[in-house]
């Protein structure tokens, strides 16, 4: 099984490397990657250096590009996947469809992981995806139960890589536009959600207001944990009652799910998180390093242990964690 | 060594909380100005922190009642002219910042948990950060790190007490 790790810089590629990741996956710093934040991502010198690194440790780079073009700039997305290419990155994570028939047909020899934003939930999709563009590894939306995981592991013809731990959003995986109803951007199109520029957070008398270009989305009493400003995890007046209408801020966790996932074949677990510090990649990686390798070793007997938890839970979004839709025994 | 770290940190914390928020203005603004400059030259002359051209952020450390205001000017962070208002603004009580510096916490999880505050436009807040996390680390000594490293440990331990 093997472990994949976000590093939004060198210091993080460095930590998680450090501390136990097979495989590293890394953005550009522009709108072609889903984490397109001021001064995070690598240009082409930095970019240079993690895979100087990644290859003197034995380890591997995956870049990801997995964001969908726009049909006037078309060119930015093939040349990231051109210097991925140029890289020699062990594989490209991408999404939109024009861009994997690019990937294709110019640089055969480059491996192609289709990204959770693909959104491909069933086997007739993954087998379309590997007769069509020869994918090698799925990365699975984060909407699955437990079973349908195992059904779809199965049934597939390429890896399978599942979400291990990270910040969970609403989970419309490739298909949110809500951050574009306040700000003017999403995800999707410029590789951001709730874009900083539009974030404002403001201490009221009913305590730390969150707007998003004005709008108020949530306001969080002294002793509450926060999350990140998004709308879907705001806090509206629903049938007279203020709730989160749509998701609570919180992070998956399916390290007790490890055993299941590898006897049903799970290749890779991935971390999210390439928005955060290297002390953030450093906790998460050597705590699921050693729940890998736990795992590896004593198969069903595994048991989460407290300490690796209480780690998890700390980091997360919300300080709270969940199984997700892992455990939905209805779905 | 590391009982006088600790001795050093108990009494340089409980000190500093009494003094420090007495003084008009923090002593160490323009040493602490002049070694950004100094340590941050490369970036600075790569245009890595531009976004600050002109705007002012102020870093508030809570406990100790240390208010640093920089801006930067052509090549050079600068003081902040005293009276105009900040751009953005980040606040913590110094444990938490020394724990952030020497690598011990990510600064999202101490904002879940309310410990790190962010005012004002948050693009400047939030790209400060990332590019602080981007420094090569291994600039700095290794005797210096680990110092960082003990104090941070033991700021934690005397701030949660």
């Amino acid at each position: 099984m093997e472990l994949v790790c976000p590093a939004g810089s060198l210091p993080a590629l460095e930590a998680a490397v450090d501390n136990g990741a097979d495989a590293v996956y890394i953005g550009f710093n522009d709108e072609t990657n889903a984490r397109n934040f001021g001064g995070l991502n690598f240009n082409d010198k930095n970019a240079l250096r993690a895979l100087e690194r990644i290859r003197n440790r034995g380890r591997k780079l995956f870049v990801a590009i997995n964001t969908y073009a726009k049909p006037d700039s078309f060119a930015r997305w093939q040349a990231a996947v051109d210097r991925a290419a140029g890289l020699n990155a062990d594989a490209v994570i991408l999404a939109d469809i024009g861009l994997m028939g690019y990937a294709r047909e110019r640089h055969p020899e480059l491996a192609l992981h289709l990204s959770v934003q693909a959104s491909a939930t069933s086997a007739p999709a993954l087998e379309f995806y590997r007769q069509q563009f020869g994918i090698r590894r799925a990365v699975l939306p984060r909407v699955l139960s437990l079973k349908q995981v195992q059904q779809l592991a199965a049934a597939s013809k390429v890896e399978l890589e599942v979400f291990g731990f990270g910040s969970l959003c609403i989970m419309a995986e490739g298909r949110c536009h809500l951050s574009s109803y306040v700000t003017g951007e999403s995800p999707n199109q410029n590789g951001v959600c709730s874009p900083a520029k539009t974030v404002e957070w403001r201490n009221a008398a009913g305590g730390l207001e969150t707007r998003l270009n004005g709008v108020l989305i949530d306001r969080f009493a002294e002793n509450e944990n926060a999350g990140y400003p998004t709308l879907c995890k705001g806090r509206f007046i629903v049938d007279g009652k203020r709730q989160h209408a749509l998701e609570e801020p919180t992070s998956l966790n399916s390290m007790a799910l490890l055993p299941e996932l590898k006897a049903a074949g799970i290749q890779a677990i991935k971390l999210e998180g390439r928005q955060r510090s290297p002390a953030y990649v450093a906790q998460i990686v050597r705590t699921w390093r050693e729940a890998i390798d736990e795992v590896l070793q004593r198969g069903a007997d595994f048991s989460v242990k407290d300490s690796w938890r209480d780690t998890l839970s700390k980091n997360s979004e919300g300080k709270q964690t969940t199984l997700g839709a892992y455990d939905r025994p209805w779905q | 060594m590391l009982a006088v770290s600790k001795s050093i940190s108990r009494i340089g914390y409980r000190f500093g909380c009494k003094i420090l928020p007495l003084l008009p203005k923090w002593p160490g603004e323009v040493a602490f100005i002049k070694l950004l400059n100094t340590q941050l030259s490369e970036e600075l002359e790569d245009g890595l922190f531009d976004f600050l051209d002109e705007q002012i952020l102020e870093v508030t450390v809570t406990d100790l009642g240390i208010r640093l205001r920089v801006s930067k000017r052509g090549d050079q962070f600068v003081r902040a002219p005293a009276g105009v208002p900040a751009d953005s603004t980040i606040s913590a009580n110094s444990a938490d910042f020394l724990a952030i510096a020497s690598g011990r916490e990510d600064p999202d999880t101490l904002f879940f948990q309310r410990r790190l505050s962010l005012g004002g436009q948050t693009e400047i807040g939030l790209t400060v950060k990332n590019r602080l996390d981007a420094l090569d680390r291994s600039r700095i000594p290794q005797w210096a790190q680990r110092g960082l490293e003990l104090i941070a440990a033991e700021l934690a331990a005397v701030v949660a007490n």
